[in-house]
């Protein structure tokens, strides 16, 4: 080997370094995006990779990631910085088609933008189409389509509030298709498609086999709560039906769940629920669905059993309980104000057992600490265990305790005995508190 | 025979006293452990930056070496007449040919093993292979990363031929502009395809696209040898599904430098030195 040759391969490489340490400096003071639209399309980007597009495809999430550190506050402000982040993520797509985690990243950061939330489920789905795509070497979905796809069904869904309604459902639809997509999916399905798929039919017996089919204890008790839920939605939408047509007869709300239960008022309830599920069907049919279509209260172990409703029946809750209407105390416009409202008792039993759940193993260390001695009041066991009991449950029942029972207990739910305080016995300064957090959450 | 691995073991040893080759070594080890700096501000890509970079810079190291010792090495057998004798020892031109093809293919796949133990070596590290060695060897990385090396010999063997033709009738500058030229165009087969089929749905098959497809049948398919990409997504697919292109994709690098070093033997042959 020549020395000339040699010293001209090292006066390349100087140059080179010298030039990357150049553009380095400059880019520390006057900021990489000036820069981002000096190349030329994400396309001709690609095409120069020159067979290396995956680590220049790495790269520009590296360097994504850098812009979105040092600009996100801005991308409302100055939409430029926004579109020159957006022409980045392009890059790496073009560069690598199938680059899961680039589109995650791109996914979650273009939501930081008000505008971005369409860009970003956009991006997201394009990701997964792309993961789905078949060429010479790949003839198979691959498995992570579900990964891109479920995040595009998490923005339509929640980023964007369902605004267009098909998307959210189109993206978890796509997500099912991948074999590796877990099973909660399947549930997600439901919520996504409801506004455009209204009849819970379907969704109802696909989760009955499911839950008929599975193996998993868990994920078969997780399913028939699924059911529980769907079921509960439809009693929501008869009872409304039954509370509207008494306030057109009386004039007024109902207070006792008895007012609604005469017959021409539970006729009214089950035609109004035909009426509008009706509209469901493209022939306009009534429907054959009714509230108590299944009965979702039996053993794990027994198959989910689907029983044609009688009418007019009054519906069984779901969830174990009964259904009562009750003066609710809440905070709307700053003011405390009183409502009826109908609610099922069996939600509010299975979340009071879960409050209660917080202190029960504190009450059993408490009688180990004192020779088996109960607290003799709330405020005994606060000043030795350093914890709060919960203050009320959801509607309002304040929690007392018992200390010959050496427990904490909430009053049984009935008309006869309405809730004393707000839900969770929250103050107005609380509720405010906990709407800015709502809103200030990212 | 005896000749060819002769000329072949003595251009390897040549090759490795070469010093130029240590620092392009050095430049790759560098490379491939500065991966685990670069992994850490990825995100959860961290992994597949240290694939990609590792991958890359085995490709593109190989690719210097190659260039850098492969032009010059009938062009220094001239110049130093060394030829002379050699060929007066009744060794054959193609012969020589081939013994210099040899002993380079030798010099770049042992670099590019030692390139790919690293990388081997840091990915097992990476994913806990300590804890849990069988397991973390059974994972489908280190399947599809010593497959996509494999390729990549394939494509090296393109480029050494490619090297050796150009350095039987030019001067070793022109040479590795040449190969790197090579190199850079089997590259871009896919995306110069697109521009063919692109040409042709706007004017229909002219002249320019018959010629333009006679172009693109001549250039080294390279695109067709490159894994890097595909290896980070092969580890997902099975491998019944992509045997045959990985077939044919061997079988076109074997025959496409079986071809140019037939070339290269006959510029050879006719050379005046």
């Amino acid at each position: 080997m020549r020395p000339g040759f040699i010293l001209s391969g090292i006066l390349v490489v100087v140059l080179y370094l010298a030039g990357q340490y150049m553009s380095w400096q400059e880019q520390k003071y006057d900021y990489v995006y000036n820069y981002m639209y000096e190349y030329t399309s994400p396309k001709l980007r690609a095409l120069l990779a020159c067979g290396h597009d995956a680590l220049l495809a790495d790269l520009a999430l590296i360097r994504g990631i850098q812009f979105y550190g040092m600009n996100y506050p801005l991308f409302d402000k100055h939409p430029v910085q926004y579109e020159q982040f957006v022409s980045l993520g392009n890059t790496m797509e073009q560069l690598d088609p199938r680059h899961t985690e680039g589109y995650k990243f791109w996914g979650f950061a273009l939501t930081s933008a008000k505008r971005g939330k369409v860009d970003s489920y956009r991006f997201l789905m394009r990701g997964a189409e792309n993961q789905t795509a078949t060429d010479e070497y790949f003839h198979a979905i691959l498995p992570t389509v579900w990964k891109l796809a479920k995040e595009a069904g998490y923005v339509a869904h929640y980023e964007l509030h369902s605004e267009t309604p098909e998307w959210g459902c189109k993206a978890y639809r796509l997500a099912l298709r991948s074999e590796d997509c877990p099973e909660f999916i399947n549930r997600l399905v439901y919520f996504a498609c409801k506004e455009i798929e209204p009849d819970p039919m379907p969704h109802l017996m696909e989760l009955a086999h499911q839950a008929v089919s599975v193996k998993n204890p868990a994920l078969r008790a997780l399913n028939i709560e699924h059911i529980r839920r769907i079921v509960a939605e439809q009693h929501k939408a008869y009872w409304d039906g039954a509370q509207a047509y008494y306030r057109e007869i009386n004039g007024a709300t109902p207070t006792r769940l008895s007012e609604l239960m005469t017959v021409p008022i539970l006729k009214e309830a089950a035609f109004r629920y035909r009426e509008m599920s009706r509209k469901w069907f493209p022939g306009g049919t009534a429907t054959r669905l009714f509230p108590n279509l299944m009965n979702v209260n039996l053993q794990p172990e027994e198959p989910p059993e689907i029983v044609e409703a009688v009418e007019p029946q009054q519906p069984i809750d779901p969830f174990g309980g009964k259904y009562v209407i009750l003066p609710i105390k809440d905070y709307k416009n700053d003011q405390l104000v009183t409502e009826h409202r109908l609610m099922g008792t069996g939600v509010v039993e299975t979340e009071r057992e879960a409050l209660l759940d917080t202190v029960r193993g504190d009450l059993e260390a408490y009688k180990k600490d004192h020779n088996g001695q109960c607290p003799p009041d709330a405020a005994a066991f606060t000043a030795d265990r350093g914890i709060e009991p919960p203050k009320a449950d959801s509607l309002g029942y304040e929690v007392v305790y018992d200390a010959t029972a050496c427990e904490f207990r909430f009053p049984p739910i009935s008309e006869d005995n309405p809730p004393t305080t707000t839900p969770y016995g929250r103050t107005l300064e609380q509720m405010k508190e906990m709407e800015f957090k709502e809103k200030n959450t990212y | 025979m005896i000749e060819i691995i002769a000329i072949g073991l003595n251009t390897f040893r040549e090759a490795i006293r070469n010093r130029v080759l240590y620092l392009i070594l050095l430049f790759a080890v560098l490379l491939i452990g500065s991966s685990l700096f670069l992994s850490t501000l990825a995100l959860d890509a961290g992994l597949r930056v240290i694939k990609n970079l590792g991958l890359t810079s085995i490709n593109v190291f190989g690719l210097l070496v190659a260039m850098f010792i492969g032009v010059n090495l009938i062009p220094q057998e001239v110049e130093s007449k060394t030829i002379y004798t050699i060929i007066s020892q009744g060794v054959r031109r193609w012969q020589f040919v081939l013994g210099k093809f040899l002993g380079l293919v030798l010099t770049v796949y042992a670099n590019m093993l030692l390139m790919a133990v690293l990388l081997l070596i840091i990915l097992f590290s990476i994913m806990g292979g300590f804890a849990h060695p069988i397991m973390t060897l059974s994972d489908a990385t280190f399947f599809w990363i010593p497959a996509a090396i494999f390729m990549q010999l394939f494509e090296m063997l393109i480029i050494v031929s490619v090297a050796i033709l150009f350095s039987s009738f030019s001067t070793p500058i022109l040479s590795a502009v040449m190969t790197l030229m090579v190199y850079v165009i089997g590259n871009m087969t896919n995306d110069f395809w697109d521009y063919i089929r692109l040409e042709s749905e706007k004017h229909g098959n002219t002249i320019f696209t018959g010629f333009l497809t006679f172009i693109w049948y001549l250039c080294p398919h390279l695109d067709l040898l490159n894994l890097k990409k595909l290896a980070v997504h092969f580890e997902l697919l099975p491998l019944d599904q992509t045997a045959f292109p990985f077939a044919v994709a061997m079988f076109h690098g074997f025959s496409y430098s079986a071809i140019v070093l037939f070339i290269a033997c006959l510029a050879f042959s006719k050379r005046d030195f």
